[in-house]
């Protein structure tokens, strides 16, 4: 398995770091924006392997971002949202905005680490 | 040869004899206390009449008949004087002076007795003697004459009738006595023949004014039967006391009698001249309930008649009196005639008294539902027949607006109705139908009411009917969506420390043999820092939690705002790069709980360290009536689009996240404030930097 470009857009700077710790530790590259204005910036920048977005946040929410996503077009990183709410109506939603995979908080290490090497597999789309 | 008066003296004889046996039976039947006196007195009577008639036919005086006469003459007086007194009592000095009288008199005869002998002529003192004789008697029976008479004005018909019958039957004795006297003195025999004959036929009367025959009481009782018509329709009165008592009087009336109830088992409805203990003693002595008839009970006379033809409970009772001292069957008649009528008078009030409390209670019902804010409605066929003040106020419209509508469905939201109307055709064939649903009711301004509806068919007389208690539930679906927006975003903020906690945790679990000493000091800070923040926002969850549930203890006392401030600053000082500065007199203080105050300067200070600029400023001041507290800084200030919102748990500003806080800081700043009965708002008046402010009673 190859390593990937991970970019983590998350406004929690403990959540990220965990998040950087548990992606580095397997052999991936991490890049960290703390909200989604340039969270899209890096984006855009970096063109990273897969996004895990946090869809809720203040000024550009995840659903915003995937909104700006999917209105430039954008089509290389694989998109996973990431939110509190584990309901299977939030796990649709965030599928229909646009989101390839959907981890909920609290997630465990292994969950987190499967989603985004899962998503690094596929070819972009 | 026998005198043609003597004839006529012996029918008088006879005449008084017969009247005095007449009364005796009548006491030997009824056991009426005047009779015996009557008896006593015209048998008396009688004898002296019949002792001149053998007299005069003997011729001569046998010894002793003349001082028996006299004797027999004297008692007949007081007999009459008891009659009056059995009927109108005398006063106790009265009754004896008159015995003494009589006595007197009637010694003097036997002392200096009369000439005798045919045309005796009487001198000196023997005309005193005749004189006081014939003085007493007079005032023995001419009292009760006038008295009866006297007594009889202003009385109801029948008694008045029964007086002066009786005062007619005395009068109607002298004028009998006095002109037998005038008979036997009289020295021309046609004078006395005429005289005795019209004695006689004076004898009759004495009778009928006795024991008045059932003619003469029906003729007596005319004049009353004559209003009864009209009395009949006054005794459709409203209320079952009001009638009772007309009813009794009335039945009073009719007999003479003055005593008398009507009464229930349990209770006395109307009475007259007569205790209601003694009534319930009377009603409890009845041997054989509903059974008309006389009896003696608890030394009354008493005639108690049933008030319905079945012989329910409810009686009349007369008690006979002197005045009316007997009824004869064809009064009972009457009575009971009588009794039946007011039993059904009686019966129509009851059931119309039931009724109206019926009446009452519904309406009381009604009212009640009202009070309470219910809506209450009837539909026939979705049309309003009526509905109560709380739905007219909930809608907005008036009662004819509503009523103008077709079907009250109208008021329905639009995407319901046609849900509503096929399960109102269910409910109305029968099926079974939920009674109970929430709904969207449209307003007469346009808005939209959360209600709930508590729906029953209802089989009326006049056909079905649909009764619906329209509860507002607006208020509760909005708090209830408060509470729910409340727990998810008390869900969220907790994931966040925990999703933190748990993955640095399995991180160190896992790669801990791995980790630099630079990435062990990450973890361990993180997870402080997590850990005390997830130890915050429990802590105000529990006291939100607790102020909105009231069971936040408040302890009020008066305190010096400055030292407060200054307490305050001591144990939450100011970071390295910001200053406070405390501006409050020493003599102001507040009525307030000491922790809770703290609770809210500390929170709004630690606002200011987070979000605000580099100088603080806290000032207190008397605004005449409160004091107001103002916490402000030379920052940023607050975003206009965060100001609304600014006092509702969970609402922070987009830097939130770096800075730390549960969010719920400013609420439980207002709700202290407000459960200590002051307020907080943020005055946007301020142009530079933020400044939060609040008030708090004085002591």
């Amino acid at each position: 398995m190859s390593s990937l470009k991970v970019l983590v857009v998350d406004d929690e700077p403990d959540i990220r770091s965990l998040v950087a710790m548990i992606l580095e530790g397997a052999g991936h590259t991490v890049i960290e924006a703390g909200d989604g204005k340039r969270g899209f910036d890096l984006m855009v920048s970096e063109s990273p392997d897969v996004v895990l977005l946090d869809l809720r946040m203040p000024v550009i929410d995840g659903w915003e971002f995937m909104r700006r996503v999917r209105e430039q077009g954008i089509k290389g990183p694989k998109m996973i949202g990431v939110s509190a709410h584990a309901s299977p109506d939030s796990i649709k939603e965030a599928r229909e905005a646009g989101c390839d995979d959907y981890v909920s908080k609290p997630f465990a290490m292994d969950d987190l680490l499967d989603a985004v090497e899962r998503s690094g597999d596929g070819p972009g789309s | 040869m026998v005198e043609v008066t003597t004839y006529f003296s012996a029918a008088l004889a006879i005449g008084f004899l017969s009247l005095g046996v007449l009364a005796a039976v009548q006491w030997r039947r009824r056991h009426d206390p005047p009779s015996p006196y009557i008896s006593a007195a015209l048998t008396s009577l009688g004898l002296v009449t019949a002792l001149g008639v053998i007299e005069d036919i003997v011729g001569e005086q046998p010894e002793g008949v003349e001082i028996a006469s006299l004797v027999l003459f004297m008692a007949s007086a007081y007999f009459l004087l008891l009659f009056r007194h059995s009927i109108l009592p005398l006063s106790g000095p009265a009754r004896v002076l008159s015995l003494a009288a009589i006595l007197a008199a009637t010694a003097l005869v036997l002392l200096y007795p009369l000439p005798e002998g045919e045309n005796p002529t009487y001198e000196g003192f023997e005309i005193l003697v005749l004189f006081s004789i014939i003085a007493v008697w007079g005032a023995c029976v001419g009292e009760p004459t006038f008295r009866f008479w006297i007594v009889s004005r202003g009385r109801p018909l029948v008694q008045r009738a029964r007086l002066r019958a009786l005062a007619g039957a005395y009068a109607a004795l002298i004028l009998i006595i006095f002109i037998a006297v005038f008979a036997i003195l009289g020295h021309n025999e046609t004078v006395a023949t005429v005289a005795t004959a019209s004695a006689v036929s004076l004898v009759p009367l004495l009778w009928a004014a006795f024991a008045p025959p059932q003619w003469l009481r029906r003729a007596w009782r005319a004049r009353e039967e004559d209003f009864r018509l009209i009395e009949d329709l006054a005794i459709y009165a409203a209320d079952r006391r009001e009638i009772a008592q007309r009813a009794l009087n009335r039945a009073l009336r009719l007999v003479g009698a003055e005593q008398g109830f009507i009464a229930e088992p349990e209770s006395t409805l109307a009475v007259e001249q007569i205790e209601e203990a003694e009534v319930h003693r009377l009603m409890a002595a009845r041997p054989t309930p509903g059974h008309s008839q006389w009896r003696e009970a608890l030394g009354h006379r008493v005639v108690i008649l049933p008030l319905r033809p079945d012989g329910g409970n409810e009686v009349m009772g007369i008690v006979a009196g002197p005045i009316a001292p007997l009824f004869g069957s064809d009064e009972l008649y009457q009575l009971s005639r009588y009794a039946e009528v007011v039993g059904v008078a009686l019966a129509r009030v009851r059931l119309i008294e039931q009724l109206r409390d019926q009446t009452d209670s519904n309406e009381a019902l009604l009212h009640a539902i009202s009070d309470l804010g219910e809506g209450f409605v009837i539909t026939q066929a979705g049309r309003l027949e009526y509905a109560n003040e709380a739905y007219l106020r909930m809608t907005g419209y008036s009662f004819d607006e509503l009523r103008a509508l077709p079907s009250l469905l109208d008021l329905s939201v639009p995407e319901e109705r046609e849900e509503l109307a096929e399960r109102l055709r269910q409910r109305l064939a029968g099926d079974q139908v939920s009674d109970h649903y929430e709904t969207g009711l449209m307003k007469k301004d346009g808005r939209i009411l959360d209600v709930e509806a508590a729906v029953k068919l209802l089989q009326t007389p006049q056909g079905p009917r649909i009764i619906s208690i329209i509860r507002d539930i607006t208020e509760r679906k909005r708090v209830q969506a408060f509470r729910d927006q409340f727990i998810a975003n008390a869900a969220h903020e907790l994931r966040t420390p925990i999703t933190a906690m748990v993955g640095f945790a399995s991180l160190l679990e896992k790669r801990r043999s791995q980790m630099s000493e630079r990435e062990m000091d990450t973890v361990s800070d993180a997870l402080n820092r997590q850990g005390e923040r997830l130890r915050l926002l429990v802590a105000n969850l529990l006291d939100i939690t607790r102020l909105q549930q009231g069971k936040l203890p408040l302890e009020l006392e008066p305190l010096p705002v400055n030292e407060v401030l200054e307490d305050v600053l001591k144990s939450t000082p100011a970071p390295e790069d910001k200053s406070v500065a405390i501006d409050a007199s020493d003599d102001l203080t507040v009525l307030a709980d000491r922790l809770r105050l703290e609770q809210i300067i500390t929170n709004l200070l630690t606002n200011a360290y987070r979000y605000g600029g580099e100088s603080i400023a806290v000032q207190a001041k008397d605004d005449g009536e409160d004091v107001v507290v103002s916490v402000s800084d030379d920052g940023p200030g607050v975003p206009g689009e965060l100001v609304p919102s600014l006092f509702e748990p969970f609402s922070r500003g987009e830097d939130s996240s770096r800075v730390g806080g549960s969010g719920l800081g400013l609420a439980i700043v207002r709700m202290m404030a407000q459960a200590q009965g002051g307020d907080v708002w943020y005055d946007t008046t301020n142009g530079l930097g933020a400044r939060f402010m609040f008030t708090l009673r004085q002591p």
